[in-house]
């Protein structure tokens, strides 16, 4: 083995967003920020049967702008995927031939699975539109990796920025509200009839949210936000592909390395944003795994009770939201949350909080097929 | 923060196309002979392999073929349990879960939505069926590739090693559809491989090169060539 070389840092240098709140970055963090929620009765959605009466859809001049015709609503995914990457290049005041993309999505455009097109299901085909649109060099990578795709994007791509690869990379998480997909989860019981309340007794389920969100890395210092990407970590729980290890036990092992990369010990996080679902089992056994690294945890806070669960979308947007919380010093309330039933070591934000010393976050995600990821990020 | 300079050993591989079955562990069968068209049915594990897998029948056709071709490479002995949880999981595909997808959706069609096949919908899924039965609770990624694409699970398991996240990896290229859809046709072929850094210990296993020409071809992408 040749002697080791110093890696690069890197930074946060733009950000997009396309949510039930609108389009735009800071609509969306106004709104989370007010306590504001996008969850509301089904429209666009309102013909599937499904068991639930909501969802956190595109609001309508959001839709208009995104999909001027009806017609065009298969469209969403790309539509959205463009507007949030365009915002995120603009702030970092890049160009796309300057950026490698990746892409993270469930599903990416499943036109052509129940009806005709060409997207059938499969997120690469997305991502090669977008970086034709976009004037993007070729794809640097497509993950789909269930809910847990935003944060393990992420890390793909600060892993090539740090090794040299590339100077400015574009991240962007995308999925819609589809048919298929929400009928998939009303299939599988974990739809919430009402909006979702995670970490509470009385929560029944997810409710799903619609969105992009992006992200532009870099490692030239100077067109840094003021936040930086200090670790990343991954892990599987090895123990079954739809529900949690019953201890935490991935998501602990996944929340130790990216300390480990970062150089860390867990008392450096100030706070944490978490997954939060609100399914039985994700939210009891998240806590598990967070207070069996921490012990009594930072504050923490989760964001799925405002945007909806947003899937592959969900690890970049939520990102943001951290970030955020970090430069502001403060972190939103749990939406919903009344009651905790997991382990009250976790510390749940109950009402917005002042937190004026915070400077080191972390972000979680859980996905299907056991993946968990962790990102800190410093400010 | 420190990066490695690294050449990972292939330690075990597995391959399956609609031909064969076959792998390091000494398996090498034609499906002729397990008396089943590729990926197999739910009785195929047993008849391949002579014991049972509680719970390979009720998986998804591509879940099943990544299960069959890791067992035919024999990672339950190649891989040392101590090793295990720092191994990470990759996966490449192009047509990923879309077999999945279009029993979904025509589970959809008649009114009765399958909710059990709703998680093969995602490739992930097939992944979390390879990581669960051999215990691999390393970083875990799902790649999806466009046609022509290759080796790019391979490309970010030399980045894995390089930067110090692990070092060693199951990294598996699977395409499989049963139906053919128009511009897709039906396709079996599914390529799995350990590989390790040499600081592991793990032996470099001999014949993968002569096994299956497409195992080669995608294997050659950690030779850059």
């Amino acid at each position: 083995m040749t002697a080791p070389a110093a890696q690069k840092r890197v930074f946060l240098a733009g950000r997009g967003a396309v949510t039930g709140f609108g389009a735009g970055t800071a609509p969306f963090l106004t709104a989370l920020f007010a306590g504001h929620t996008a969850i509301a009765a089904r429209r666009r959605t309102a013909p599937f049967a499904v068991p639930t009466a909501v969802a956190a859809e595109f609001p309508a001049e959001t839709l208009a702008a995104l999909a001027p015709h009806p017609d065009q609503h298969h469209d969403l995914a790309f539509a959205s995927a463009l507007q949030a990457a365009r915002e995120a290049l603009a702030e970092a005041n890049l160009a796309a031939a300057d950026t490698t993309l990746v892409l993270a999505s469930t599903k990416g455009d499943l036109t052509g699975v129940l009806d005709t097109g060409t997207g059938l299901g499969l997120p690469a085909r997305l991502a090669a539109r977008l970086a034709k649109a976009l004037g993007c060099p070729p794809v640097l990578g497509t993950v789909s990796t269930a809910c847990a795709s935003g944060l393990v994007a992420t890390a793909l791509a600060t892993r090539h920025l740090r090794a040299g690869h590339h100077t400015h990379a574009l991240v962007v998480g995308v999925d819609v509200l589809h048919e298929f997909v929400i009928t998939g989860f009303g299939a599988l019981h974990a739809l919430s009839p009402e909006p979702c309340r995670p970490f509470d007794q009385k929560r029944r389920g997810v409710t799903l949210g619609e969105a992009a969100g992006a992200l532009v890395l870099t490692t030239e210092a100077a067109r840094s936000l003021g936040g930086e990407l200090l670790g990343h970590g991954g892990a599987n729980d090895a123990c079954h592909v739809t529900g949690p290890d019953r201890q935490g036990q991935g998501l602990a092992l996944a929340v130790r390395r990216a300390l480990a990369q970062a150089q860390l010990e867990p008392a450096a996080i100030d706070c944490i944003h978490v997954h939060g679902t609100a399914t039985l089992a994700n939210d009891t056994t998240e806590a598990l795994g967070l207070v069996s690294v921490f012990g009594p945890t930072p504050p923490a806070f989760g964001t799925k009770a405002q945007t909806g669960h947003t899937l592959g979308a969900a690890g970049v947007l939520e990102t943001i939201a951290l970030l955020a919380a970090l430069q502001r010093g403060h972190v939103p309330e749990n939406q919903g949350l009344e009651t905790s039933d997991v382990d009250p070591h976790l510390d749940l934000v109950r009402s917005p909080r002042n937190l004026p010393r915070a400077r080191t976050g972390l972000k979680v995600a859980s996905g299907f097929g056991g993946v968990q990821a962790a990102l800190v990020v410093g400010t | 923060m420190t990066v490695h300079a690294t050449q990972p050993v292939v330690v075990a591989f597995g391959w399956l196309d609609r031909e064969h079955l076959l792998g390091s562990s000494g398996c090498h069968q034609r499906w002729s002979e397990l008396d089943a068209p590729a990926p197999g049915t739910g009785r195929t594990f047993r008849a391949a392999f002579g014991r049972a897998d509680e719970t390979f029948r009720r998986l998804d056709a591509l879940s099943r073929a990544v299960v069959l071709a890791a067992e035919a490479a024999g990672l339950a002995t190649a891989l040392p349990a101590e090793l295990r949880a720092e191994t990470a999981v990759l996966f490449e595909t192009q047509l990923g879960c879309l077999d999945a997808d279009l029993r979904f959706a025509r589970s959809m069609a008649a009114g009765l939505p399958e909710g059990p096949i709703f998680p093969y919908t995602l490739p992930s899924t097939s992944l979390g069926e390879l990581a669960l039965r051999h215990g691999l609770r390393g970083p875990s990624n799902c790649l999806c590739v466009l046609p022509g694409e290759r080796s790019v699970a391979l490309r970010e398991a030399q980045l894995l090693f390089a930067s110090g996240e692990a070092r060693l990896a199951v990294v598996a290229r699977a395409e499989v559809l049963t139906v053919a859809r128009p511009s897709v046709e039906v396709c079996c072929e599914v390529a799995v491989a350990l590989l390790a850094l040499p600081e592991v210990g793990l032996r470099e296993v001999a014949g993968w090169q002569g096994a299956a020409a497409g195992l080669a071809g995608w294997l050659a992408g950690l030779r850059g060539s």
